[in-house]
């Protein structure tokens, strides 16, 4: 009877410690959302509220949700479309852009927005003390443009030489207050950055300085405040929005997608193909610790190209990102109509670039490939880890280069470890990964095609092209930078794309298609192709 | 109690010798990738179905096995003895020396150990070399909360009136040690070893983030129990609950292994 | 001659001063170990910026001198314990926000976290280390130690993006990881004494069970179960980490993380200060007040 006691106690005992655990942690239920409140969540904190610092993309999408810009590229149509300024007009062929502002513009705290803060907002960007990345996009060929302020509602801004794509580089640049430095500083976009807490929560709420109204006149943005989240884990991001805590999620992996799916039909949506792809390349750079016997391997045309046509990428396809996604046929994207090269086709398996490698003195014996010289053929591959799509490619890769008898080491590393080999230390063999395009346009790319850019990734930073191809392809890239036609742009780099469609420095494997959710609740939504694809016209969004 | 011993000793040696004997029976290599079966549920060909790469679940659950448990428990070894080392060490002058490095060593963020490993391993390392570092380590780096345990143990056990009578007979320290405390912190050191093994099974996949542990197309079982993580798959797909179940039924038999000298009133 | 006070107030005092400075050591040499692993770990030198192609080499190099913290190893470390002794514990390269106001916002989360699971791993492993010995029906004796085994292979963030996205309360996530270990040697520790010579010997001398447990069992194995919540603690808080990390709790564990993925040395710093200090400050508590209890006994 006693130990019947002393149990029944122990059982109390342990439901108290049950009941009070329940009483101090209680349901993390969110709390419902208030009236025209917007909410999704992003995956990290941004580094900066400052717009001139926006290096990552939480970073940036804050900065485009709050940032006042001259101009703005209309992701769907992908024409340049006017915002602070009411116009603008390109000048000494395309060297020098005149812009007329608004009236009456004005920072969220209230203060007046004009063309002063306009050409302080572009010195600082421009000032190499300040390390903006947005004034990598305004250089030109290591020189500034001049500012000239005309009035308080014209500013010209003239270059040297001709600045490619001029007008659509304002997209980029958010017009910063007086207290860019400050904790949560004013803006001049749509939104303002109202509360911060590190690690949970970012309130941004509607700017009441905005100019922009709607075509009954009625003051835009039609939502009052932004509620966003910072979570990373991807199921939780899913269970939110599957309960209607969450009204939207970009960039949905296939698995996700797949599930919303099944689970919230007509709420996930595949836009189709994406500027991204994801791809490898092997490690040629002379300075690299990769023993001499790779290095020409990596360094050979016909063993690039045996690789690449060994990978099934359909299987990539169907088995990755379960049919969302396209095999890439070069370095831009078949989703972007304008720049991609249509001469080129799709990347597909071909036994026959072995067959050709084969004919120049390696072996397959046993099971594995030799090389002329004797040595088996076999090279480490690292990724970032975390990235499921990412590794579960490596291991398909991995399978593909078996059969040919090519034995791959897969190495996942976090990303900070990764980006010094890559970047700083050269020690590593190959590498798989990913690009994210923010712009159509591919001016941006300069810094990886060309020989003596910091991210000619398979051999940075050249004294001098290591090899013919690749000096043509400097030609072109700077040819195309001070090129203003853009047909004259497009034909120069057609024939870059072509270049390395044959050379494959870099071996393309995909372009993933752009996966959303989105609430059926929110209406106004114009997909577009690049970032931010679903909030680029967040003040039309209700 | 015997017959519970009895079931718990057969139920270990049976999942231990599937997995260890499962080359023999199943017809799947755990690497080959049956692409055109792919995320497959249980059929006759593919008894607990296939993975999203279209591998054998069956047979890379037993190759999982068998390694995980191996590396596990060798790793769970080597920190209980660091940990009675240290607890013997602990009546020595070096009592508070060792009590502070056991508290630094608790505190410490290990990971940044792992990567540094990482870093000074090549990237062409072995599989077996990676993963039997990856659980030296593991092993070293568990000794101080086994070791704290132990010493806890020991400066009490020698401190009972029972051990200062057998000192007071004359009886030397050794034979106090192995007479005396030995069988009581021999308890404790089980316990901590049977909580060890399945800590370190699990942890291992954790190590994967790092760049250590099983690499492709290697798995173990810390590897297929992490993809549970992302529970869209448990209800659409309960088999992929097995290798839970699988560290489970080890862990639950090796707890009922335990033995009992009589009932106690 | 007699002297003013008597010997074991004295005692304490001294062994308290040594108890603090040894703390303090502690927490010092904790933080050097913990700076000197991040710092010298590959990755730290790296920023995204590196791989970001619209970059220019020289505005990524501006991006790392305004990131640059830690460089020098040795002047970092003196200015550090320099301003920390003022409270200032830097700035969090990640969130943007100063570490001390980092941690005392999200103290009270991670506290919570861990006293709920903490409280409910004992009281599971009391009520089921009791059965498991003091039961005799065998089914239920074992049932308790499968539930125990049971516990062992379940991983912490698995429960705890289960239970975070069924509504329930994550600190049970917690409370799984520590089960297992209070458990088994709580346990351990029930049987070893209920079998000694002196209580049985109490035992057939018609000692009430309430005098026994308390005299007999309670007492003797309270410095095991002081150094038993020192380990839970630590286990706690190691299980917090990717707890938090994935299900979204503000706190300290969360942070953690994040300065790790991120080599944020201030932050990692402030963390394993907070760590550290928690840590020595149980295990030197527990020798402290446990030393008398030893000396008494062995003058007797």
């Amino acid at each position: 009877m006693k130990r019947v006691t002393i149990t029944v106690a122990a059982i109390a005992v342990a439901a108290l410690g049950a009941l009070t655990t329940c009483a101090l942690n209680g349901a993390s239920a969110a709390a419902p959302a208030a009236n025209h409140q917007l909410r999704f969540s992003i995956p990290g904190d941004p580094k900066s509220f400052d717009p001139l610092h926006a290096l990552e993309s939480n970073t940036e999408l804050i900065r485009y949700l709050t940032g006042g810009v001259l101009i703005r590229v209309d992701r769907a149509t992908d024409t340049a479309i006017p915002e602070l300024a009411e116009s603008w007009r390109l000048t000494e062929g395309g060297k020098a852009i005149l812009f007329h502002l608004r009236e009456g513009l004005h920072f969220s705290d209230g203060s007046p927005l004009t063309t002063a803060d306009v050409a302080r907002t572009l010195t600082a960007a421009l000032d190499p003390k300040e390390g903006s990345p947005a004034g990598d996009t305004f250089r030109s060929a290591g020189t500034q443009p001049a500012i000239e302020i005309r009035s308080p509602r014209d500013l010209l801004i003239r270059y040297r030489a001709v600045k490619p794509a001029l007008d659509r580089l304002f997209d980029q640049l958010a017009i910063a207050p007086k207290n860019r430095s400050a904790r949560l500083p004013a803006s001049a976009g749509p939104f303002f950055v109202a509360e911060y807490n590190p690690g949970s929560t970012i309130i941004l709420r509607r700017n009441p300085w905005y100019w922009k109204r709607d075509s009954s006149g009625a003051h835009l943005p039609f939502f009052d405040s932004i509620h966003i989240d910072i979570q990373s884990n991807r199921d939780i991001q899913l269970a939110r929005f599957e309960r209607g805590e969450s009204d939207l999620i970009g960039g949905l992996n296939p698995e996700t997608f797949d599930r919303l799916a099944r689970t919230r039909p007509g709420t996930a949506h595949d836009a189709g193909a994406s500027l991204d792809s994801e791809f490898l390349w092997f490690n040629q750079a002379s300075s690299a610790s990769v023993p001499e016997w790779k290095r020409k391997w990596f360094s050979s045309a016909l063993f690039r190209h045996a690789i690449s046509s060994s990978i099934h990428r359909e299987d990539l396809i169907r088995i990755v990102y379960k049919g969302h996604a396209r095999a890439a046929a070069g370095p831009i994207s078949t989703a972007n109509k304008f720049w991609f090269n249509p001469k080129l086709k799709p990347l597909a398996y071909n036994a026959g670039a072995l067959n050709a490698l084969l004919a120049t003195g390696f072996t397959l014996k046993g099971g594995a490939l030799r090389d002329a010289s004797g040595h088996a053929v076999e090279f480490s591959l690292i990724t970032n880890s975390g990235n499921r799509e990412r590794e579960r490619m490596a291991a398909l890769i991995q399978s593909d280069l078996n059969r040919i008898g090519v034995r791959v080491n897969i190495v996942t590393l976090d990303f900070g470890s990764l980006i010094e080999r890559i970047a700083k230390t050269g020690a590593y063999e190959a590498c798989l990964l990913g690009f994210a395009n923010v712009d159509e346009d591919p001016v941006e790319e300069m810094n990886v095609w060309l020989s003596s850019g910091p991210h000619h990734a398979w051999s940075p930073q050249e004294k001098s092209p290591a090899t013919p191809w690749e000096a043509r392809i400097d030609q072109l890239e700077l040819a195309q930078a001070s090129e203003a036609s853009r047909a004259q742009r497009k034909k120069l780099l057609d024939e870059m794309q072509e270049i390395v469609a044959a050379q494959e420095p870099i071996i393309y494997l995909v372009n993933p298609d752009y996966l959303y959710a989105l609430s059926p609740r929110i209406h106004g939504a114009r997909p577009g192709i690049s970032p931010p694809q679903l909030l680029w016209n967040i003040e039309w969004l209700r | 109690m015997t017959r519970v011993r009895v079931a718990a000793v057969s139920v270990l040696v049976g999942v231990l010798t599937m997995a260890f004997a499962s080359p023999a029976f199943v017809p799947h290599p755990y690497e080959e990738q049956y692409r055109d079966h792919a995320g497959e549920p249980p059929s006759r060909t593919f008894l607990l179905g296939t993975d999203d790469l279209g591998r054998d679940r069956l047979s890379r659950l037993a190759f999982a096995t068998r390694l995980s448990v191996a590396l596990a428990c060798g790793a769970a070894a080597l920190s209980v003895l660091l940990g009675l080392a240290a607890a013997a060490l602990s009546l020595s002058i070096l009592n508070k020396p060792l009590a502070v490095a056991t508290t630094i060593s608790l505190s410490l963020p290990w990971m940044f150990v792992f990567i540094i490993l990482r870093g000074m391993l090549p990237l062409n390392t072995s599989a077996a070399v990676s993963i039997g570092l990856t659980f030296a380590v593991m092993g070293v780096a568990g000794w101080a909360l086994p070791g704290r345990v132990f010493a806890a143990s020991v400066e009490q056990y020698r401190a009972s009136e029972w051990v200062m009578h057998a000192r007071a007979c004359g009886m030397s320290e050794t034979r106090i040690w192995t007479a005396h405390l030995w069988p009581h912190i021999r308890s404790i050191a089980w316990a901590q070893f049977r909580a060890l093994v399945p800590a370190y099974i699990l942890a291992e996949a954790g190590l994967g983030l790092l760049g250590l542990g099983v690499a492709e197309p290697a798995t173990s079982l810390g590897n297929l129990i992490a993809e549970l993580q992302h529970t869209g798959s448990i209800e659409t797909s309960p088999w992929v609950l097995a290798p839970l179940a699988v560290l489970a039924i080890i862990t639950t038999s090796i707890e009922l292994l335990r033995g009992r000298a009589r009932v106690l009133a | 001659m007699i002297t003013g006070r008597p010997p074991a107030r004295r005692g304490f005092a001294w062994r308290l001063a040594g108890a603090a400075i040894r703390l303090a050591l502690i927490v010092v040499v904790g933080v050097l170990i913990c700076a000197a692993l991040v710092r010298y770990s590959p990755g730290f030198e790296s920023e995204e910026a590196d791989i970001d192609a619209r970059l220019s080499r020289e505005t990524a190099l501006a991006v790392h001198e305004r990131s640059k913290t830690g460089e020098n190893f040795p002047a970092f470390a003196l200015d550090y314990f320099r301003r920390a002794v003022h409270g200032d514990l830097g700035v969090s390269r990640t969130f943007n926000s100063p570490v001390t106001d980092l941690l005392r916002d999200r103290i009270s989360a991670t506290g919570m976290l861990m006293v709920a699971g903490i409280t409910l791993a004992w009281a599971a492993a009391l009520m089921l280390a009791w059965v498991a010995v003091f039961q005799p029906v065998m089914f239920f004796r074992s049932g308790a130690e499968v539930l125990a085994g049971i516990s062992l292979a379940i991983p912490a963030p698995v429960i705890a993006i289960a239970f975070f996205l069924s509504g329930a309360p994550v600190s049970a996530a917690l409370a799984l990881a520590i089960l297992p270990r209070v458990f088994g040697t709580i346990r351990e520790l029930l049987e070893d004494v209920w079998r000694s010579p002196a209580l049985v010997f109490a035992r057939a001398r018609g000692l009430s069970r309430t005098a026994v447990v308390i005299r007999y069992v309670a007492l003797p194995i309270a410095p095991q179960l002081a150094a038993l919540i020192g380990v839970s603690l630590v286990l706690a808080f190691g299980s917090a980490i990717p707890v938090e990390a994935l299900c979204d709790v503000a706190g300290i564990g969360q942070l953690a993380w994040r300065a790790a993925l991120g080599r944020d040395l201030p932050l990692l710093c402030g963390v394993a200060m907070a760590i550290t200090f928690l840590v020595a400050l149980v295990h030197t508590s527990t020798e402290l007040f446990h030393a008398p209890t030893s000396q008494a006994e062995r003058s007797r």
